[in-house]
Order: structure tokens, then sequence, then C-alpha cells
């Protein structure tokens, strides 16, 4: 009598079989992934767009961009232009009064900044909240921002070995620059002399990790250590270089491979590469340093 | 013997589609950032390292450098362009100089420390290839 001969699969043929699904898989994962990096991506790009179109709608209403930051109320641009992304219901509950100290500020106005606004965050980036844990209402961590304007460039004009105009650059908070759109007293579209299509008005800051996220509702905050703009940084470290050791200067970067968003003057949005040339950046940094540009 | 020989070719094959497979997801392109000559060194003050901070270095327009710059981070008195995978283009640079103090403030604001001294600047001719350069801030480059 013979043996019956066994059904099914042996071993082998189970191990090769899983083997090569394995390999399909890993053939496949990685695209699967930048097709979802691609598309979060495209909706940070329209994030920024969005805001830039929001900077434009106020100047059109107000004749000049907000203001980065006001030290009475400690609110910036972000409450400034919510009417102008479809969130006036919480623009009309802020309160905009002068505030004696950051403590009234965080008792009147921190519950907002516990609402997620969209345009307000890139989907590439991996913080999505305050990293202060005292930023929060109700136990509910703020929301922070990953799109900041432009205080100015650090550093030399490229063109004509002028240092750029910065101010109490020995303070610890690092000092302030004046030549970008979203200085201290902000600017008109006039003031932008270089032209709207050569200077950025929004930079996309949305890398991890990073210490100094802060909730989007604060502006501006002073103590003994001098001025801090949470909305508006100097450009002073590379693109994409991961750099946080002055507070008014965190280098701008994001997830993305190879560079960031830049929203520029005129409303157009930019993937800037980070090996751009660093006189070229500074230049677009700049409203009126009457900086020849090359192709970016 | 067949299970062996089976074995044997199953392990080829494996070898075979997994050489393939990283040829396919990494491509044979390289990186097209020029940044690429390593700089490593020590940054000093007052005769100490400094604990935290950045060495910037950035392509001197003036002496007819220009390209991208790079921003290297200090830790415990050393910084290496290798540990960051990054390099410089090479040529006259200016040098930005920033250190912290590694104490956290206490507060939200300095986990890393507060500024030891004003951002300092010098100015290196670097070479088209790896290097070490140790920077020393004056003792008398002090906040006001």
């Amino acid at each position: 009598m013979h043996r019956q001969r066994q059904r099914g699969f042996t071993l082998v043929e189970l191990l090769v079989v899983i083997a090569i699904i394995g390999i399909l898989i890993a053939l496949l994962l990685p695209a699967v992934q930048a097709a979802r990096e691609a598309a979060r991506r495209s909706q940070c790009t329209n994030n920024l767009k969005q805001l830039a179109l929001a900077f434009h709608n106020y100047h059109d209403v107000y004749q000049i961009f907000p203001l980065p930051g006001m030290l009475a109320n400690h609110l910036g641009w972000t409450s400034s232009i919510l009417a102008f992304i479809e969130q006036k219901s919480i623009f009309d509950e802020i309160d905009w009064r002068a505030v004696p100290d950051y403590t009234t500020f965080v008792n009147r106005n921190m519950r907002h900044s516990t609402v997620k606004i969209g345009p307000y965050l890139c989907p590439s980036g991996r913080t999505m909240q305050t990293q202060f844990s005292a930023e929060n209402y109700n136990n509910v961590l703020a929301f922070t921002i990953h799109y900041y304007g432009i205080l100015g460039p650090m550093g030399t004009n490229p063109i004509n070995n002028q240092p750029y105009r910065c101010r109490n650059l020995t303070q610890t908070f690092g000092g302030e620059c004046d030549q970008g759109i979203l200085w201290q007293f902000s600017s008109r579209f006039a003031d932008i002399v270089d032209g709207t299509s050569n200077t950025f008005l929004l930079a996309e800051l949305s890398w991890s990790p990073m210490t100094k996220y802060r909730a989007w509702i604060r502006g501006k905050f002073q103590d003994s250590r001098g001025v801090l703009y949470l909305l508006s940084k100097n450009v002073q470290f590379p693109l994409n270089s991961r750099n946080e050791t002055i507070w008014n200067g965190i280098a701008f970067g994001s997830e993305h491979p190879g560079g960031a968003n830049f929203a520029l003057a005129d409303g157009s949005v930019r993937f800037v590469s980070e090996t751009i040339d660093w006189g070229t950046y500074l230049s677009i940094a700049s409203k009126d340093g009457s900086e020849t540009l090359q192709n970016f | 013997m067949l299970l062996i020989l089976s074995q044997r070719t199953f392990l080829t094959f494996v070898c075979f589609a997994t050489g393939i497979g990283l040829l396919i997801t990494t491509g044979c392109g390289g990186k097209t950032d020029p940044r690429k000559y390593p700089i490593w060194g020590t940054v000093t003050y007052q005769g100490k390292p400094v604990p935290a901070g950045t060495v910037m270095l950035e392509p001197d327009v003036a002496k007819g450098n220009s390209g991208p710059a790079v921003a290297l981070k200090i830790r415990n008195g050393k910084y290496d362009s290798r540990r960051e995978g990054l390099g410089h283009i090479g040529g006259p640079h200016k040098v930005r100089i920033t250190g912290l103090s590694g104490e956290a403030s206490g507060d939200e604001f300095f986990p890393e420390g507060t500024p030891l001294f004003p951002e300092w600047q010098t100015s290196v001719d670097l070479p088209k290839g790896p290097s070490e350069q140790n920077f020393e801030v004056p003792a008398t480059w002090i906040r006001p």
C-alpha cells in the first residue's frame, strides 16, 4: 500500500511566497509614503496661499499689512487676519484691550488658541501643539502655528556690502531686524521697493523637534531680557538648518525633503531649496535692499 | 539534498530580489548639495568650552565667494559637520558664532541656556577639503 500524496504547500513554498509578497510590499511602501507626503505638501502650500490672500485682503481694508505683534495686548497678526480666513467668530471673541501683564493676557485670550485653525498648520509638520505645557485652557493644550512673518535679514547685503539694518542684537532674545515686511511696524505695499515678486511675505517653520513652538495667539512679549517676537523671525540661519539658538532668529524649515514653502508678497507660493545661495536668501527677505536677484 | 538545494536557490533569490529592490528605492543619483567639505573643531570662550550654540559659515561675498551657508551645532565645546551629514563649499567665509550657557533659565524660554556673549564674527579661508578649525571667542567680548 503506498502513502497518500499530501495536499497543500511545503514549508519552502510558503516561505518563498511570503518573501515575494514581503519584497513587493517593501517596494511599494516608499512610493505610498512619498505620495502621502506629496498630498500633505500640497495642502501645506495651499494653507500658505490662503494666508497670503488673507494678508492681501487685510491690506485692501487697512492699507497696511497687520503688525507682527503688539506689546500692549500681546496679540499679533494671527488674531488680526482671523476675519479674512473665515474665523470671524473667534475674531469677535478676542479681547483686544491692553493688558498689564502676561498672566492677564493668558486669562483673557489663551482659550482661543485651543481652537485648531487649519490654515495655520502644515500637515507635514509633526508638532501641532505648543511646546510649553502652561499654555492650555481646561487642560486642553493650545495649538501652534507653522507659518511666520519675516522681521528682516541679518548679515551683509550681497550687492553693496552694507550690513542689513538690525537693532538690539545683544538682547537675550536676539534683537530684531527691520528690512522685512513684517518688521516691528509692518509695511505697506509702497514700502516693498524691491518688488512684491522678489520679497518674502511669510515663511514656513514646521520642523521637529523644535522646543519653541508656542500658542498661535501669542504675538509679542517683553521682559528684562528684551523683546520677543513669536510670529515673525529674523533670517539669520540657513533654511532647514534646524537651528533654534536665537529666539528671534529660529531657522525656517520643514519636514519636506529639500526645502520649505515661502509666500511672496505678490501672493504666490514658492518651494525654496535649502541649498539656496545665502546672499539670494537674504536678498529676498529684504523689501528695500535694492538687490538684483538671480533665479531662485 | 533536494531540500538543501532549494533552500540555497531560495536564499539566492531573496538576496537578488532585495538587491534589485534597494537599487530601485535608492536609485543611482547622488546628492546635489554643494556643501560637501567636512569641517570640525572646538569653540572656547574665556578658556572654557562653549556648552551649546552655533558655528555659522556664510560665503564671503566681499571676497568673491558665494553659495549656500551652513550652520553647525556646538555641543560641549565641539562642533562637527560630519555628525550632521553636512559640509561647506570652501573658499573665503564669514564665521558667526553664538554661544549658550547650557544652563536652563528656569522659565519657558531658554532650555539650553541664555547667550554667553553677543554674536562674534571672524573670517576664515576654508580649504576645498576636510579641515579642522578651532575658534577662540575673545574673553573681552562680553554682553553689555
